[in-house]
Order: C-alpha cells, then sequence, then structure tokens
C-alpha cells in the first residue's frame, strides 16, 4: 500500500511539473468555467420557495428536495419576500387545505410549473408511499440542452483526460527506462499498476464535484454522480494503459490520443443525436452509457436502477476490451 | 553468491547469441570485474542477473536461490546501477532517491547523505532533468546504495565522469567491497578493473575467454620486459625486449657488453595488453 501511495504521489508530482500534463487537469475546469457564462440560467435551476411557517414538515422536507427553502410566518410577510428582486416562489395553505401559489408575475419561464407539480405529488402521494420519480424530470426539462450536454461532456471529458495523464506518465517510465530501476526493487507489478490507476479515480471525482460547482447543479444526486464517475474511470484507466503501451513517445501518445477522442466524441455525440431506434448501435461501447448515465443524471431523470444498469454495463465492457488487451499490457510494462 | 552455467541469450531468439555459454562463480564478498569491448554482451549478462531480460538458457543462483523461482523480496537486497541513467527528469535529485527509497521495505540510507558521497549535494534540488551526464551518472550509482544492497549490480558505473569524480567513485566501491558487499561490475576501463578487482573475466563476442585475479593473469600472461636506451656510435637508440624468453635474455646480453647503456627500466604488462594478447581484441 505504501508503495501505491508512493507512485501515485510521485506521478501528481511529475504531472503539476509539465505543462501539457498541468494543461489536460485543468482544462475540463477551465471549460466549465467558460461554459458557466454561457448559461447564466442554469442558476434559475437552483429554485426558492418561501414556505409559510405552518406548512407541514413533510411538504417543508419535499421542497427542500428541489430548491431552497425558506420559513416565513402569515401570508403578507411571504408577498414581502416574494416581492424582492430575486425569483421566490411564495407557498401557503388556505383554510380548505388547498394550496397556493404567490408569485411576482415577472418570473423566469414557467416558474409556477414545478411547485405545481411538488404539491400535485404530495397531494397524490398521501395514499401511497411511493413517490413517483417523474417529479425529477420535469425539473430536467426546464435546463438548457446547453447545460446538460455541456456539463455532461466536459465531465466525461475529465475523466477521459485522466487516462491521458496515466498514459503519459506510463510513456515518461518507458522513455526513461525508469520503469526498470522499479522492476528490480520488490515493488510488484499490481503495485505499479494500482499506484497508476489512483491517479485516475481520484482525479476525476474532484474534477466532477469541481464542475458541478462551478455550474451550479446543485440539484442532482452526488452518490449517482460519484459511483459513474468511478466505473467511467475504468474506461479511461484502459486508454490510459493502451496509450502509454502503445506510443513510444509523448508525441505518438498525443496522435494516440486524438484517435481515441474520435472514438470518445463518437459515443457522446451518438448517445446524444441518434433517434432511440438506432441507439442499440452504440451498445458496444462503455463511453455511450457513460454518456447515458451522465446526462441522466445532470437532468436528474436518472433512478438507481438506471445507475447500477449503466455501471454494470461499462464494467462489464471494459472488462472485454481488457482482456483483448491483457498480453500487450503485460508485456508493455516487463519492457 | 553468485553462480551462472552456462548461460545464452539471443535477442533474436535464434542462433545469433549476445552471450555464448557463460560461466562463472562470484563468492561472498567478492569484487567481480567484467571486462570486455563494448557490444561484448556484458549488459546483457547483468540484465539476465538482474531478471530485465528473461534467463532463455542456463542456470544463475543469486544467494543459493534459482533466479526462476526467486520472489521479488530478494531485490530488498539488491542494488543496480544502470549503465544509461535512468531517472525521473521532473524530479529532483534528492526527489528520485526518496521515491526509490520508499520501495524497498527495508530501512534505507538517508538520501543527502547518499548525494553528499558523490558529490551531489549542491544539485539535490535541481531537477534531474538539468543536470550533466557526470551528474546522472552519479544519481544512478548514489540510486543503487539506497537500500544497502548485499549484492551490488554495477554497469559502467564510472564511464563518462572525469578521473577525480570516477575516482571517488572507485573509493566508494572498494570501500562497499570491504564492507562485505558481493560486487559484480562491468566496466571496459582496465584502469580501474585491475585496481579495485578481486577477480575479473575478459569477454568478447559474448564468450568468455579468461577468469582469473588481475594479478594471476599477470603472471600467467604478462611477459616483463625490459626498456634499455642505448648509444649506438652517435645515435640514441631504445629497445623492449622480454626477460623470460631466451631471446631477449641474449639480446640484453649482447646490448649490455657491446654498447653504452643509457637508461634501464623494467615494464610490467598492464591488464590491458594481457586482455589484447588473450582476445585479440583492443578494449575500444
Ligand atoms: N535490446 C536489444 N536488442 C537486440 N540486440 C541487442 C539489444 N541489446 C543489445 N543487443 C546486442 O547484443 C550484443 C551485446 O550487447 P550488450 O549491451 O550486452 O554489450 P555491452 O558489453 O554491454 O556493451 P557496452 O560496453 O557498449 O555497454 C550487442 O551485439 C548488441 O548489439
Ligand atoms: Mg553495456
Amino acid at each position: 500500500m505504501k508503495r501505491i501511495l508512493s507512485i501515485f504521489k510521485r506521478d501528481f508530482k511529475s504531472s503539476v511539473r509539465e505543462f501539457l500534463l498541468l494543461y489536460i487537469i485543468i482544462a475540463p475546469i477551465l471549460l466549465a468555467v467558460g461554459l458557466r457564462f454561457f448559461i447564466p440560467s442554469v442558476n434559475s435551476i437552483s429554485l426558492q420557495f418561501a414556505l409559510d411557517s405552518k406548512l407541514d414538515q413533510r411538504v417543508v422536507e419535499e421542497f427542500s428536495r428541489y430548491g431552497r427553502v425558506e420559513i416565513i410566518d402569515g401570508i403578507e410577510a411571504i408577498k414581502s419576500r416574494v416581492n424582492k428582486v430575486d425569483d421566490i416562489v411564495g407557498v401557503m395553505q388556505k383554510e380548505d387545505g388547498k394550496y397556493q401559489l404567490i408569485m411576482e408575475g415577472n418570473e423566469k419561464g414557467n416558474y409556477s410549473f414545478i411547485p405545481q407539480q411538488i404539491i400535485s405529488n404530495i397531494t397524490t402521494d398521501s395514499q401511497s408511499v411511493n413517490k413517483p420519480s417523474i417529479a425529477f424530470s420535469s425539473i430536467g426539462i426546464n435546463m438548457p440542452p446547453i447545460a446538460i450536454y455541456g456539463s455532461s461532456s466536459i465531465i466525461l471529458m475529465a475523466i477521459i483526460f485522466s487516462g491521458m495523464v496515466i498514459g503519459l506518465n506510463i510513456i515518461e517510465e518507458k522513455e526513461a527506462k525508469t520503469i526498470e530501476a522499479l522492476n528490480v526493487t520488490p515493488m510488484q507489478r499490481l503495485e505499479f499498476i494500482a499506484g497508476k490507476c489512483l491517479t485516475a479515480f481520484t482525479l476525476p471525482v474532484f474534477q466532477a464535484f469541481i464542475i458541478i460547482w462551478i455550474l451550479k447543479l446543485n440539484n442532482l444526486n452526488y452518490s449517482m454522480l460519484l459511483i459513474m464517475t468511478i466505473a467511467s474511470s475504468f474506461i479511461a484507466i484502459i486508454f490510459g494503459f493502451l496509450i502509454g503501451i502503445l506510443s513510444s513517445n509523448q508525441i505518438a501518445g498525443i496522435a494516440n490520443f486524438k484517435f481515441l477522442l474520435l472514438f470518445v466524441s463518437a459515443s457522446f455525440v451518438g448517445a446524444v443525436a441518434l433517434p432511440a431506434s438506432m441507439q442499440k448501435f452504440l451498445y458496444w461501447s462503455p463511453l455511450y452509457w457513460s454518456t447515458i448515465g451522465l446526462i441522466n443524471i445532470v437532468k436528474n431523470t436518472a433512478s438507481w436502477l438506471d445507475i447500477w444498469t449503466y455501471s454494470i454495463s461499462i464494467l462489464g465492457l471494459t472488462f472485454i476490451i481488457f482482456i483483448m488487451f491483457k498480453g500487450k499490457i503485460k508485456k508493455g510494462l516487463s519492457a | 553468491m553468485i553462480k551462472v552455467k552456462n548461460l545464452y541469450h539471443s535477442y533474436s531468439k535464434d542462433q545469433n547469441y549476445a552471450v555464448k555459454d557463460v560461466s562463472f562463480d562470484i563468492s561472498k564478498g567478492e569484487l567481480f570485474g567484467f571486462l570486455g569491448p563494448s557490444g561484448a554482451g556484458k549488459s546483457t549478462t547483468q540484465k539476465i542477473l538482474i531478471g530485465l531480460l528473461n534467463l532463455q538458457k542456463g542456470h544463475i543462483q543469486i544467494d543459493g536461490k534459482d533466479i526462476k523461482q526467486r520472489s521479488r523480496d530478494i531485490f530488498n537486497h539488491i542494488g543496480v546501477s544502470f549503465e544509461r541513467p535512468n531517472v525521473y527528469k521532473k524530479l529532483t535529485g534528492i526527489e528520485n532517491l526518496q521515491f526509490h527509497s520508499e520501495m524497498f521495505s527495508v530501512t534505507t540510507e538517508d538520501p543527502m547523505t547518499l548525494l553528499k558521497l558523490v558529490g551531489l549535494e549542491d544539485a539535490a534540488h535541481k531537477k534531474a532533468g538539468s543536470y550533466s551526464k557526470g551528474m546522472l551518472q552519479r544519481l544512478v550509482f548514489a540510486r543503487s546504495m539506497i537500500n544497502k544492497p548485499k549484492i551490488w549490480f554495477l554497469d559502467e558505473p564510472t564511464s563518462g565522469l572525469d578521473p577525480t569524480t570516477a575516482s571517488i567513485i572507485k573509493g566508494i566501491i572498494k570501500q562497499k567491497q570491504q564492507q562485505g558487499t558481493t560486487i559484480f561490475m562491468t566496466t571496459h576501463n582496465m584502469h580501474i578493473a585491475e585496481e579495485i578487482c578481486d577477480r575479473v573475466a575478459f569477454i568478447t563476442n559474448g564468450v568468455i575467454s579468461a577468469i582469473d585475479s588481475p594479478r594471476n593473469l599477470k603472471l600467467q600472461y604478462g611477459e616483463r620486459f625490459v626498456t634499455i636506451e642505448y648509444k649506438k656510435t652517435d645515435s640514441l637508440l631504445s629497445e623492449s625486449l622480454s626477460i623470460v624468453d631466451e631471446a631477449g635474455k641474449k639480446r640484453i646480453n649482447e646490448i649490455i657488453s657491446n654498447y653504452t647503456v643509457e637508461t634501464m627500466h623494467t615494464q610490467e604488462a598492464t591488464l590491458e595488453d594481457i586482455f589484447i594478447k588473450v582476445t585479440g581484441k583492443e578494449l575500444k
């Protein structure tokens, strides 16, 4: 374990000292910052509700799942809160039990649609325990496509780029033959691989969370994002090792990476643009499943069953790729 | 400590051998020199011994264990200095040693102490990418000592070094040998080999042609010469003559009785002379 961490730390240290690698690491973050300016309305994704303090605790909880909640006493106070400059919807319950929305009238888009949807959820829900997850989708629909596809493609990019970080570090070890120096220490081959992989597991997770923080995508399910990112990292790892082993120097590594990006973008664009009936032609690509997963997480339309299905598909397909190239990888690391 | 028997190696996996039927034994605490010209198969032999090349044919035992069955733990006691410096260029000298030391599960030397030993303390915090060839050479040499090895493999430890630095490195090797380290050293520097090796092997074209101590090799192959300068009429002449064979002895007598001898020096054959005599090849 000590060795795995040392290898991971060395890779990291070495990576941040090289412009190209540093750039690969921060590019997705920079893109997220750029995207942030194009989609100011991503901001309005975080909804605000002014809830009457007399409302049921269950109702408050339900609303707080979709946005920021302020508890306010009485209709007058709610009205004056709603009249303030930002977009906030007041919600209270009338004597007869009916819900009432209080709005300024100049709110963006169909701001009333979401609270209505939430309320109808609560009311139809009183009997049945299971909540229909449709409520999630109503929020996704309100997101501009550029926010959905922009953010999911940047996260995917962060994942794939971390594979490139592995690849370039392996190329460095091969070129400088430092791997030979390691091969005459007690270090096991598996420790070497694990040390290199650690980069691909940690880096994209950090980046993914920084990206959604920059883009203010506060309403998505963090655990789902974590699982999806880690599952997708396996693809990046395989790519990274393949690039590292097949390329004899950095230039060749970059060329191979460009080729690989083609495969990544084809999977992404296919998943986004192909009609449902054609999607099955992409099922073989683990990146297809990552794309679908990330998009649904960003849109908040993914169920846990979906996430597990996508993750298992990714792992299975990646494993097949690994089996195909196992011999090559093994040989490449001993040289 | 190291036993090699009938070792063959072919890079092309055919009859074209880079190393052919090589056998030698190195006992514990011995400094064994592997001498030969470029392309002789020295590095190939070392790479097979340390496991960087597969053992194709032959038997090798290190510390009593067949290398085919060795566990990676044995590398805790092995140090390797490479012919071509293989260090991380983006890491500093001290970071390189520090990282390498973390690979071992035995107590290791302090990186700074080692850098001081090889005269790299001023460059310790500079990136290895900015080191000169000789500095890199010293860095890999220092790195090979980090785990206080019992068995030490040195591939050309002094090549590319200026005489002063080479002599410092030589001193360190000598000192380690006195502390009981078993050392396998390849070199084409005959002077260093002659001076510090307990035994040497001559290798050319993948074949060993002699193995013995430098002293024995000289006794066996080295003729002793005298160089005589004498006056014949007006000119000063000089001749090198063997004091071992009859013709030489006779000629020396002739000169002494007939001419005025100005100077007379006895001269020992160097290891280099003997190498040429035994293998029929120059060292470089
Ligand atoms: N990776 C390789 N692939 C094919 N042939 C090789 C390889 N490495 C070495 N050889 C060949 O094997 C022979 C022995 O090479 P080796 O490197 O062992 O020589 P050496 O004695 O260490 O020489 P030097 O003093 O130049 O280091 C040479 O003919 C060389 O061309
Ligand atoms: Mg060599």
